[in-house]
């Protein structure tokens, strides 16, 4: 350092707080508007049948952007949690269940052990993390899964066997293992585009 | 100088119709198992269509009449065209083919997903941001949870016009879907998210100099508390509720 | 009984503080040996360019540095008694009240009068405690006709004296303001004016950083002038008064009196302008455009969409005719807030489908499409409309769009233009306020705009910065480009415009070059 830089008076200590401030809140709070956001444009996307059940693979691969900014702003353990927490609380408001606020919590809370075992800096961490989070989705479509007999059965007689079989076809075990996998492989694209618009972008510009 | 005090803070008198952020809560769980579970019987519609005029009285009386006549013509629209649907219509088109599948799932959405969704309209844009926080403190909901859920209700209408700004900065730059999709998505998302990081700085820099997260536990100018209305309407959608569960599941 | 409510005015002293900032370059101290004393009830003006310090000691004050700011910290700071640097920041909240720049970034809430009793909830007041005090701020700020509104159908200058009354209605003894008047108007500016007045009168401590003086000088007791972190000098309002506009120019300051508009022409043969022989650049015959009355889905969430009262956000449409600018003229259009300056705009650059109009660019009839592709609007806020991860590429980005090869002579001609080149490589995000607006504007050159619309492009820049944007405009307006910049910065109008154009309710009220004397005593009128 430079010394002739250097004041003479004395220096202060001064002593940050430590854990989640209202600083860290707001953050959390910014992150899951865009996250909402991109929640809201990919949930558009199920106005196509098929995609009532696949939305969360888009949600998945763009949310990476976001959230991987996000994940470098996270400094103290629980951020994630909030977050999970808000998702859930906002879907539980718009009619989703309350099931998609406990999957909420518990990703969120999964997703945050990873990054606290990574030290907040790990790269890797942040990835695994991402995927993780991103199946917090399935928590506001297991109503239809677990409600799925009872659903679509007093249909049988106004809509006719083929299309109630179709459905719990769709419904079927095999369905939720396919779009767990497709999450997962989603979240790793979209955690990696998220990290090259992080280099490209944020890094650059210095908001990371 | 008193009236200046009733008008800052509307007392649970003059504040007509009112209901607690909780119950409307309630009322919305109620209200999905009533949609969800009800079927496609008599029964059931009897049923569907007691909890959508429910929701209709509701949306007229929050001076949402807009809102409660689309709803209530989209409803009526829909479950017309059920009723063709099951006299002539599938029939006519084949059951199979995919006319009968869009229309099948059109009038299905309408019927039972979409009044959940009006709902959840109904319970946010009725009731405001102050009410939620102090129902969420009455429910002993964590201060970690409730100050972000307010900033995010604040931010909400800033991503709207951050957006429009965007959007119209796009079009100066003559930047459309021929610069194809992935640019599309970077250059609408990149520029929010750098704003919305900005503002939530700021934002964080001004709650702070006005006390936020200080060692005094918050108080709350809002009032809430539950009524004699929020009792008949819960007992009300208790009903619906429990009926469409016994009565839709078996009819 | 209401619990009687008074603010009582205590002394700020910063003595000796020197300050860093985490990641400064060189190790550069943002404040160097600082001391100012402020006495109880005084009214303190800190002044200088723009990275003067100003804004720094403001956040001593109210101790986001260093409990949200970080870096290394000299000397000692004192607000009646108690060090913000020691005691956490919630603790010094009680007793000073901070407003800041952003209109839009400061308030917490969604509706007005949550905001108000914002500061007083998290005190943790009772709620009686908390309605006096509303019923206190509302009658010493008229705020009846603002109460119960949705924040975002606010002007900014509602929502700065929202913000104003918000930060003080828990009674701080000490106000501390942040450059409080850069996106105001000039009405916005005399109400921040008469807010001050107010807390002066009831005894409190004010601390103002800020650019634009002349509102100031009948309410401050003192200027401080900051340079490069350390106190210049510290005189009283009456010596700055008196004080020569060269003076305060030289020293990077804006002028304290009424900006003078009278001029000569600038061009040779100072007699008749003759634009009857200048070519059209816009003519304008008819622009109507009425907005309707909707905000968006999302304005209507948390119950803050439904308020009954027209804003005076609302229904600024505009009915335009027979304006005709020249080619290449630098045009400032003035006009209160709401007067439909921006509407005004974007009808102009096309953004507007369904503005009923017919307007000629260059002698040509232009559709609002055509229009999108010959105009280009400077935002307020730049950081929108750069897009993508450098200089060279956002230049590159529109040249392709106005058909031409990006080629890379091409590039570096328009960036050398601006003065750029040495950026070209930067992200556009990273730079200074000034750069991205050469940047946006480089874009603009680069696709071969004919018109260019600058939204208030000098709010909150200091003199230095003002002249580098006229600077731009002239450049600009030397290749043919016609420039149009709202504005309510009279310096920036009279160091660089030709024309004036005065809008009111939408309609066009006077307009004419700055030479004539008519419109340059009714501009010295309007920014009295």
């Amino acid at each position: 350092m430079n010394q002739a830089n250097t004041p003479d008076a004395k220096k202060r200590q001064i002593d940050q707080k430590r854990g989640i401030g209202v600083r860290d809140l707001v953050t959390c709070a910014t992150f899951t508007v865009i996250y909402f956001i991109v929640f809201f444009a990919c949930g558009m996307t199920g106005l196509v049948p098929i995609m009532a059940f696949l939305f969360p693979l888009p949600l998945a691969l763009v949310s990476g952007i976001s959230q991987m900014l996000f994940y470098t702003k996270v400094r103290s353990f629980g951020m994630v949690t909030i977050m999970g927490a808000l998702l859930g609380l906002i879907s539980f408001l718009m009619g989703y269940g309350p099931i998609g606020l406990c999957f909420g919590i518990v990703c969120g809370l999964i997703a945050d052990l990873i990054l606290r075992a990574g030290g907040y800096k790990s790269l890797k961490c942040s990835v695994a993390s991402h995927c993780v989070f991103s199946l917090w989705v399935i928590g506001t479509m297991l109503p239809m899964w677990i409600l799925g007999q009872a659903y679509f059965e007093p249909y049988r007689a106004s809509q006719g066997d083929a299309f109630v079989n179709e459905s719990l076809a769709y419904l079927s075990g095999g369905m939720l293992v396919i779009v767990i996998v497709g999450i997962i492989v989603c979240a790793l694209i979209g955690a990696a585009i998220g990290t090259k618009v992080l280099r490209k972008h944020f890094e650059r510009a210095g908001i990371a | 100088m008193e009236a200046v005090v009733h008008q800052a803070s509307p007392s649970a008198k003059d504040r007509g119709f009112w209901l607690d952020p909780r119950t409307k809560i309630a009322m919305l769980l109620c209200a999905n198992v009533a949609f969800l579970t009800s079927g496609y019987t008599p029964t059931g519609f009897a049923i569907k269509f007691a909890t959508a005029a429910v929701l209709t009285t509701l949306l007229s009386l929050a001076h949402m009449r807009r809102a409660a006549v689309a709803f209530a013509v989209a409803y009526l629209a829909a479950f017309a065209l059920e009723v063709a649907n099951e006299a002539f219509l599938l029939e006519a088109l084949g059951s199979t083919s995919l006319a009968a599948v869009v229309l099948r799932f059109l009038t299905s959405m309408v019927l039972s997903f979409f009044p959940g969704t009006m709902f959840a309209y109904y319970l946010l844009a009725s009731t405001k941001v102050s009410e939620f926080v102090a129902a969420f403190t009455r429910l002993r909901l964590p201060e970690k949870v409730v100050i972000p859920f307010a900033v995010i209700f604040r931010f909400f209408p800033t991503v709207a016009e951050e957006y429009r700004s965007i959007r119209d900065a796009m079009q100066l730059r003559g930047v459309n879907w021929k610069n194809g999709p992935v640019s599309m998505v970077e250059y609408r998302l990149v520029p929010l998210i750098a704003s919305m990081v900005k503002i939530g700085d700021e934002l964080s820099a001004a709650s702070v100099t006005r006390g936020l997260g200080g060692p005094a536990k918050r108080t709350n100018r809002c009032v809430v508390g539950f009524g004699s209305a929020d009792a008949a309407m819960v007992a009300l959608m208790v009903v619906l509720a429990a009926a469409a569960m016994t009565k839709g599941a078996i009819g | 009984m209401a619990p009687i409510l008074t603010a009582v005015g205590v002394p700020v002293s910063i003595r000796h503080v020197s300050f860093r900032h985490k990641g400064a370059e060189d190790g550069r101290l943002a404040l160097d040996d600082v001391c100012i004393d402020v006495p109880a009830g005084q009214v303190v003006v800190l002044c200088g360019r723009s990275g003067c310090g100003k804004t720094t000691v403001t956040r001593l004050v109210n101790g986001l540095i260093p409990h949200f700011c970080e870096g290394d910290l000299w000397g000692e700071v004192s607000v009646g008694g108690i060090d913000p640097s020691v005691v956490p920041i919630t603790e010094t909240a009680a007793c000073v009240g901070s407003v800041f720049q952003n209109p839009r970034s400061q308030f917490f809430n969604v509706d007005t009068t949550s905001e108000l009793a914002f500061a007083c909830e998290n005190m943790g007041w009772d709620v009686r405690r908390i309605d006096s005090a509303l019923e206190d701020a509302v009658e010493r700020f008229g705020l009846q006709p603002l109460l119960n509104r949705s924040l975002f159908r606010l002007s900014g200058g509602e929502r700065q004296k929202i913000a104003c009354a918000s930060a003080s209605a828990h009674c701080p003894g000490v106000m501390v303001l942040d450059e409080p008047a850069s996106n105001l108007d000039m009405g916005a500016i005399r109400m921040l004016s008469d807010i001050i007045a107010e807390w002066k009168a009831e005894g409190r401590t004010v601390i103002v950083a800020e650019h634009r003086l002349g509102y100031l000088v009948d309410v401050a007791d003192r200027f401080v002038l900051l340079e490069s972190g350390r106190v210049a000098w510290d005189r009283t309002s009456e010596q700055v008064a008196s004080m020569s506009d060269g003076e305060l120019h030289r020293f990077g300051l804006r002028s304290v009196l009424p900006v003078r508009f009278c001029r000569q022409s600038q061009t040779p043969d100072s007699g008749e302008p003759d634009d009857a022989v200048g070519i059209s650049g816009i003519e304008i015959r008819k622009m109507r455009f009425a907005h309707k009355s909707d905000g968006g889905p999302l304005d209507s969430i948390g119950g803050a969409g439904r308020d009954g009262l027209a804003s005076s956000l609302k229904a600024r449409g505009v009915d335009v005719e027979g304006v005709e600018l020249r080619a290449g003229s630098i045009v400032g259009v003035v006009g209160d807030n709401g007067a439909g300056k921006s509407t005004f705009a974007r009808c102009l650059c096309g953004l507007e489908k369904r503005c009923d109009d017919d307007i000629l660019i260059d002698g040509a009839a232009a559709s609002p499409s055509q229009r999108k592709r010959l105009c280009y609007m400077v935002m307020q806020d730049v950081n929108h409309q750069l897009f993508t991860e450098s200089v060279a590429e956002e230049v590159s980005l529109s040249l392709r769009g106005g058909g031409h090869e990006a080629s890379k002579e091409a590039i570096d001609q328009v960036l050398s233009g601006l003065d750029l080149s040495d950026l070209a490589e930067s992200h556009p995000m990273a730079l200074s306020g000034g750069q991205k607006q050469r940047v946006a504007i480089a874009s603009a050159v680069a696709s071969g705009r004919r018109v260019c619309v600058f939204d208030e492009p000098t709010s909150g820049l200091d003199r230095a910065h003002m002249l580098d944007t006229a600077r731009n405009l002239r450049e600009l307006s030397n290749q043919g480009v016609t420039c149009l910049v709202i504005t309510h910065d009279p310096e920036l109008v009279a160091c660089c415009c030709d024309e004036a154009l005065f809008l009111e309710n939408g309609r066009v009220s006077w307009s004419g070059l700055l030479s004539d004397m008519e419109v340059s005593r009714r501009l010295e009128e309007h920014f009295s």
